[in-house]
């Protein structure tokens, strides 16, 4: 993709990475802002215990379910808005809650697997679920066809990459010899090795532990299937040209092998990567005065941080070519308001800049 | 800029001097506040008294469960779950052959590396193990919610475990960091809305677990104010300052203004240093320990002979 425009226009789904505190949120949010700008009907989505859509949107409360906010957009702007902007913040428990209803409809197995104390740890946020939940969200709304373009934001995670790590790790959790060996007791006899391992783990864990993992295992068992083929279309998806993925990092030289090893990981799954988003850019400020003999503290320190953007985005660039299949990504940044970003008005002011910051 | 400059003057308050006086300091904070940088200075400093450790978690950049020494009384380690529930298996089984058959199975290999919590707890364990070996230890925790999850899973698996050796190591842990003489809390804001409010809600989640422990809270990376602000306050409709001085001015000016969530605390400040374009981490975790050694008395070994043995272990 040449420009941040092109993604727009041909993606259905373009996805957000990037470590916490580069703000991922405010990219995906001003994304969400210029596609309604630019005719689009959009839908953006975080799960997100910080709430941190919600404060940057400008709105008091996101919930379940989309919430439009085109009126509010017009209004912040000052002008028509063209598309439609939606945003939605779905709690990972109900996303959980959704998955297994969708798994099965035997209310005895729904209330089994939500009985046991294993499984409700997994759903509880920040157990690592959530990666595959957003995930979850990102198919059912995709599969509904009712927007042009939707907009992951992925939950913040320790490294980028957990997050495209999520369905394999899933996936081995469901794996069919596990659960089988859980459930069937004739696996039990015949596997001696695994009987050992797991009278070892019953003395560190108790038998009560046992017992609901046993417990776990057949409560999975029922919707297992079901779940696997899920993934497998999940994965399906992330590897269609519908789907972009879009790295948000800082305009710094430490982004650069960051943006390496995303990009190794990017092509191993065969999925398709768009275009690295430098948020908090201060390139637009003039530094001339930063060297003089008279400059304050504060200019100094200014223009030893512009500097080290020139030099990010030459590596950035030098990591992405080192990669011959990514030529053709766009790099933006995106300057940092003067202001707290706390509404749309902000957002926009934002999203208005994706035209003057292009790099070449 | 030299000491002589205000903006540089330490003056750390007693609930950051605290933090030293403990033998477990967890340094905590949204994503991209500067935790490490802060934990690891925060380590070198320690390490003038005390045989220290100074804990990251599982950073893929470096190799999964590597020790290595930094300065004579100072170690790293990158905590990584599944190399610590190797780890810990080996304490807990002891026989060798018996643990191979445990930790080659490949359902215990998914347990240790996916079991969701697990993790968590295993990362725990191995941080409160160490303090057999060093006097202080510092970690560097994950981003908020993250970190809340790995005191969180001593809870939850300690019931998931009941009656067993595993919840017995938990109660462990949980008691140790519940002890204030034991453990401490640093959490490390910038000075925007959202990290500040944020820090203020992980505090309160921190006492509810917690209680007793004292939780001790910074800013980091504060603009430099210029010496001429008020030429720009009538700029502040603008979303984007245009030069260098204008946005230096209002982001001071706003820096200040977002401290207003934080009135009535007493915090630790930590200016923000020009980055150098190369080793800019190492740099600044340079100059922000110069700062600390400055403004916080080495704590002395209360009892050289009784601890030495055990601190000074090589």
């Amino acid at each position: 993709m040449r420009t941040v425009f092109d993604a727009i226009t041909k993606r259905k789904v373009l996805i957000t990475c990037g470590t916490g505190g580069v703000g991922k949120t405010t990219v995906s949010a001003s994304l969400a802002v210029r596609a309604a700008m630019e005719g689009k009907k959009v839908v953006v989505i975080t799960i997100d215990p910080a709430k941190r859509l919600a404060t940057s949107l400008g709105v008091a409360k996101l919930g379940h379910e989309p919430v439009e906010l085109t009126e509010a957009l017009a209004k912040a702007a000052g002008r028509p808005v063209p598309g439609r902007l939606f945003a939605l913040m779905p709690k990972s428990r109900e996303s959980f809650e959704r998955l297994i209803r969708s798994l099965t409809t035997s209310e005895p197995a729904i209330q089994r697997i939500f009985a046991n104390p294993i499984l409700s740890t997994f759903s509880q946020d920040f157990s690592g679920a959530n990666e595959y939940l957003a995930l979850e969200e990102l198919a059912y709304f995709h599969s509904l066809g009712q927007y042009d373009l939707i907009i992951l934001d992925t939950p913040p995670s320790r490294n980028t990459l957990s997050f495209l790590e999520a369905p394999k790790l899933l996936a081995r959790f469901f794996e069919e010899k596990f659960i089988r060996f859980l459930v069937l007791p004739a696996n039990r006899l015949l596997a001696l090795g695994m009987r050992k391992a797991f009278s070892i783990l019953e003395k560190l864990t108790g038998a009560g532990f046992m017992n609901q993992l046993f417990d776990f295992g057949e409560a999975l068992f029922e919707v297992q299937g079901g779940f696997l083929k899920k993934l497998q279309r999940i994965h399906e998806l992330l590897q269609s040209e519908d789907v972009g993925f879009l790295l948000v990092a800082a305009p710094t030289p430490e982004s650069a092998p960051e943006l390496g090893h995303f990009l190794d990981q990017i092509d191993e799954r065969g999925f398709h990567f768009d275009g690295v988003l430098l948020n908090r850019s201060l390139a637009h400020l003039d530094v001339s005065h930063a060297g003089a003999g008279d400059a304050e503290p504060a200019e100094r320190l200014i223009g030893a941080v512009v500097e080290r953007e020139e030099v990010a985005y030459q590596r950035l660039r030098t990591s992405a070519e080192k990669n011959g299949a990514h030529a053709d990504l766009f790099y933006i940044r995106l300057p940092e308001l003067a202001r707290d970003v706390h509404g749309l008005e902000d957002l926009f002011h934002v999203a208005t800049l994706f035209d003057r910051a292009p790099l070449t | 800029m030299t000491f002589a400059d205000p903006h540089l003057t330490p003056t750390f308050p007693a609930s950051f001097l605290h933090c030293f006086e403990k033998q477990f300091l967890f340094v905590q904070g949204k994503g991209g506040v500067g935790k490490s940088t802060i934990a690891e200075a925060v380590a070198r400093s320690l390490s003038r008294t005390h045989r220290t450790l100074l804990v990251t978690i599982e950073d893929p950049l470096r190799k999964p469960g590597d020790l290595r020494n930094l300065s004579p009384l100072l170690d790293h380690l990158n905590n990584e779950a599944t190399a610590a529930f190797e780890e810990y298996a080996g304490l807990k089984i002891g026989a060798p052959k018996l643990v191979r058959v445990f930790l080659q199975n490949n359902l215990m290999r998914y347990l240790a590396k996916a079991a969701p919590g697990l993790r968590e707890l295993v990362l725990m364990g191995k941080i409160w193990h160490e303090r057999l070996h060093y006097g202080r230890i510092v970690v560097d925790m994950p981003a908020t919610g993250h970190g809340i999850t790995m005191f969180q899973s001593l809870f939850n698996w300690g019931k998931l475990f009941e009656g067993s050796p595993l919840a017995k190591d938990a109660r462990g842990v949980i008691e140790a960091l519940s002890d204030p003489t034991c453990a401490s809390h640093l959490i490390v804001s910038l000075a925007e809305e959202m990290p500040l409010v944020e820090s203020l809600e992980l505090r309160s989640h921190l006492t509810r677990i917690f209680p007793e422990t004292e939780v001790a809270l910074a800013v980091n990376r504060l603009f430099p104010a210029p010496t001429n602000t008020a030429a720009f306050a009538s700029d502040a409709a603008k979303p984007f300052a245009s030069t260098a001085l204008e946005h230096a001015a209002r982001k001071s000016a706003l820096e200040s203004e977002n401290l207003a969530f934080w009135s009535g605390e007493t915090f630790a400040r930590f200016p923000y240093f020009p980055p150098p374009i190369e080793n800019a981490y190492a740099a600044t975790v340079a100059r922000i320990h110069e700062l600390v050694d400055r403004g916080v008395e080495p704590h002395p070994v209360r009892d050289p002979a009784a601890v030495s043995a055990r601190e000074l272990r090589p």
